[in-house]
């Protein structure tokens, strides 16, 4: 069975937690002893149930946050809650959700939060991009190293135990994979530098973009920290195929193709192997 | 899909073997915990954050943790009072939990925390009536049924109750757990603060606790803080326990037995001496009870 006064009282709840009517709620509380009135009490337990709700997208998003400033990301926040479908129990998936608002803010009608947001936006005076593009970079950035940094752990071997495997008359069979969580994209902002003035918690500066579109790698290496690295677009062409499909061969042939020689591209799976990008040989 | 009568008893009948006092695990006290490996009779470990955060620093501890000590499960997710189907996955996570765990139990709140695909991050009253009592019936008996093992049902700190109710809390807690078969996780602090808010004998509210329910303990730190209208306490984890409340306690354990009973603190923690006096403390009040 169903219980409607149950049923009634949350659905009165969620509705007074995104703006509707509360005069149901209000009718029906009995506060505390300490509180002038219903209002105050129903008050205290809507803002936690919000602030709770937002309060992990302050730890993840702290290259956006150091971008655009405190205020801004507030007002973001606030935005964000009153258009948000739901309120997810994982913290990674709202804030992929808070990531894929930021997309649709060129077309959103609150245009003083778009203006607010271009503004907050340092650049140098010569720039040519438009901010928005660089306020998605760093939500994406930030989403991907804390997927990155969460994900389930692949890694059972250690380095040397990756590297003997690798000296095995069987290697050519393997099939390197990368850490779970792991992403490669490509970006006309440079992300190595924007996350290490967020890391030094640098005075708010201009970020610094690129002539042309940069590859890199978001990884947490084995001391359990997340790296993000510019990589070469050899690299990585190669890693996009370590995904436990490709077998060593494979990738000598693709590596080939890219000019590599055989001992170069073994060489390059080993310097990965050290560089905790490659965990794992799947054979 | 409800167990039986005969299933209740065999409920009742596997009471937790865990025992002693523990202290809960959060990402504040996971490190001084990970390097220092204190002696606890317990550890209580939250099963939702196994689920959110499934790899990482925080969840590597976890793991080490579990393995190192006796473990307790408390859920702060299930939302036994919500009107939504129960996380058929999240059940099962704990169901696997304690058939690897076999001296641990699992409990959660009497309240709600979720409508749907909406998290509130709380625990929510109820409003106590005849047909949400019916209600809550039905959902810890599906819980148990799905866990294989009596649920620890823990009463809540609240600080506004429903014109609509028509039971009182205790009641509707010592009927439910009447009805299930489930336990009481009885937390001391929730009760005295309930009380004090409004304006009841904490003693009192404590002896009308069914006896042969309770099974276990919370204690905690309790804020004052001021509003309009007068002083409210709010069951905020962030201090030690109050004075008072130490008084109930020994109440509790020699009304109800030295049942396991764990130290919660969660917000504004201490470096672990401070929280591992408090554990201490819990220990003498009980060395009190046994002489």
């Amino acid at each position: 069975m169903k219980s409607k006064e149950l049923l009634h009282l949350q659905q009165q709840f969620l509705k007074a937690l995104h703006g509707g009517d509360k005069a149901w709620l209000l009718n029906n509380i009995v506060p505390a002893n300490g509180f002038a009135n219903s209002e105050e009490v129903l008050d205290i337990y809507l803002s936690r149930a919000q602030s709770r709700t937002l309060d992990p997208l302050y730890n993840i998003f702290k290259t956006l946050r150091w971008l655009v400033g405190e205020n801004t990301f507030n007002h973001l926040l606030s935005h964000f809650y009153a258009q948000a479908p739901g309120e997810p129990l994982d913290p990674q998936s709202l804030a992929a959700e808070f990531a894929g608002l930021l997309f649709t803010l060129e077309l959103s009608k609150n245009n003083n939060l778009k203006e607010e947001l271009f503004n907050a936006v340092l650049q140098p005076a010569e720039a040519t991009f438009n901010p928005l593009h660089i306020i998605i970079a760093s939500a994406l950035l930030d989403c991907e190293c804390s997927r990155a940094l969460l994900a389930p752990r692949r890694r059972l071997l250690c380095q040397e135990e990756l590297q003997k495997l690798l000296l095995h008359r069987s290697h050519l069979w393997a099939r390197p994979r990368l850490e779970r969580g792991t992403i490669i994209c490509s970006s006309l902002i440079n992300l190595v530098a924007l996350r290490e003035v967020t890391k030094q918690k640098a005075p708010r500066q201009a970020v610094k973009t690129l002539d042309k579109p940069q590859k890199y790698i978001i990884f947490a290496n084995s001391s359990q920290n997340v790296c993000v690295e510019s990589i070469s677009d050899t690299t990585a062409q190669l890693l996009q195929n370590c995904d436990g499909t490709h077998t060593i061969a494979s990738l000598l042939q693709e590596g080939f193709t890219h000019g590599l020689k055989h001992s170069e591209t073994i060489s390059l799976i080993s310097h990965l192997v050290n560089q905790d990008i490659i965990v794992d040989f799947q054979s | 899909m409800a167990f039986s009568n005969n299933s209740i008893h065999e409920v009742e009948k596997s009471s937790p073997i865990c025992s002693g006092i523990g202290l809960n695990l959060c990402h504040e006290n996971a490190n001084e915990l990970w390097e220092q490996r204190p002696p606890l009779d317990f550890l209580q470990v939250h099963p939702e954050h196994l689920i959110q955060e499934p790899g990482g620093p925080y969840h590597q501890k976890l793991i080490d943790l579990i393995g190192h000590y006796q473990v307790t499960f408390h859920g702060f997710g299930l939302s036994l009072g919500s009107v939504a189907p129960l996380d058929k996955t999240y059940l099962e996570l704990v169901k696997e939990l304690l058939a690897n765990h076999p001296k641990a139990f699992f409990s959660d709140h009497l309240s709600w925390s979720s409508l749907s695909h909406h998290h509130f991050h709380d625990l929510l009253p109820i409003v106590c009536t005849e047909e949400s009592l019916e209600y809550l019936v039905e959902r810890v008996l599906l819980v148990q049924e799905t866990i294989g093992a009596p649920l620890h049902l823990e009463n809540i700190s609240n600080y506004m109750r429903f014109k609509n109710s028509t039971i009182d809390e205790i009641s509707f807690l010592n009927q439910l757990t009447e009805r299930t078969g489930a336990f009481v996780l009885l937390d001391i602090n929730n009760l005295w603060a309930n009380s004090k808010n409004f304006a009841e004998d904490p003693a009192a509210s404590l002896l009308r606790v069914r006896a042969n329910s309770v099974r276990s303990y919370h204690l905690a730190g309790c804020s004052r803080e001021k509003h309009k209208a007068g002083d409210v306490w709010i069951d905020y984890h962030a201090e030690a326990v109050h004075p008072e409340v130490w008084d109930l306690y020994n109440l509790a354990v020699q009304t109800f037995g030295p049942w396991p009973t764990l130290l919660e603190w969660e917000n504004d923690v201490p470096p672990l001496k401070i929280t591992l006096k408090e554990v201490e403390k819990v220990s003498s009040h009980l060395q009190k009870f046994l002489n």
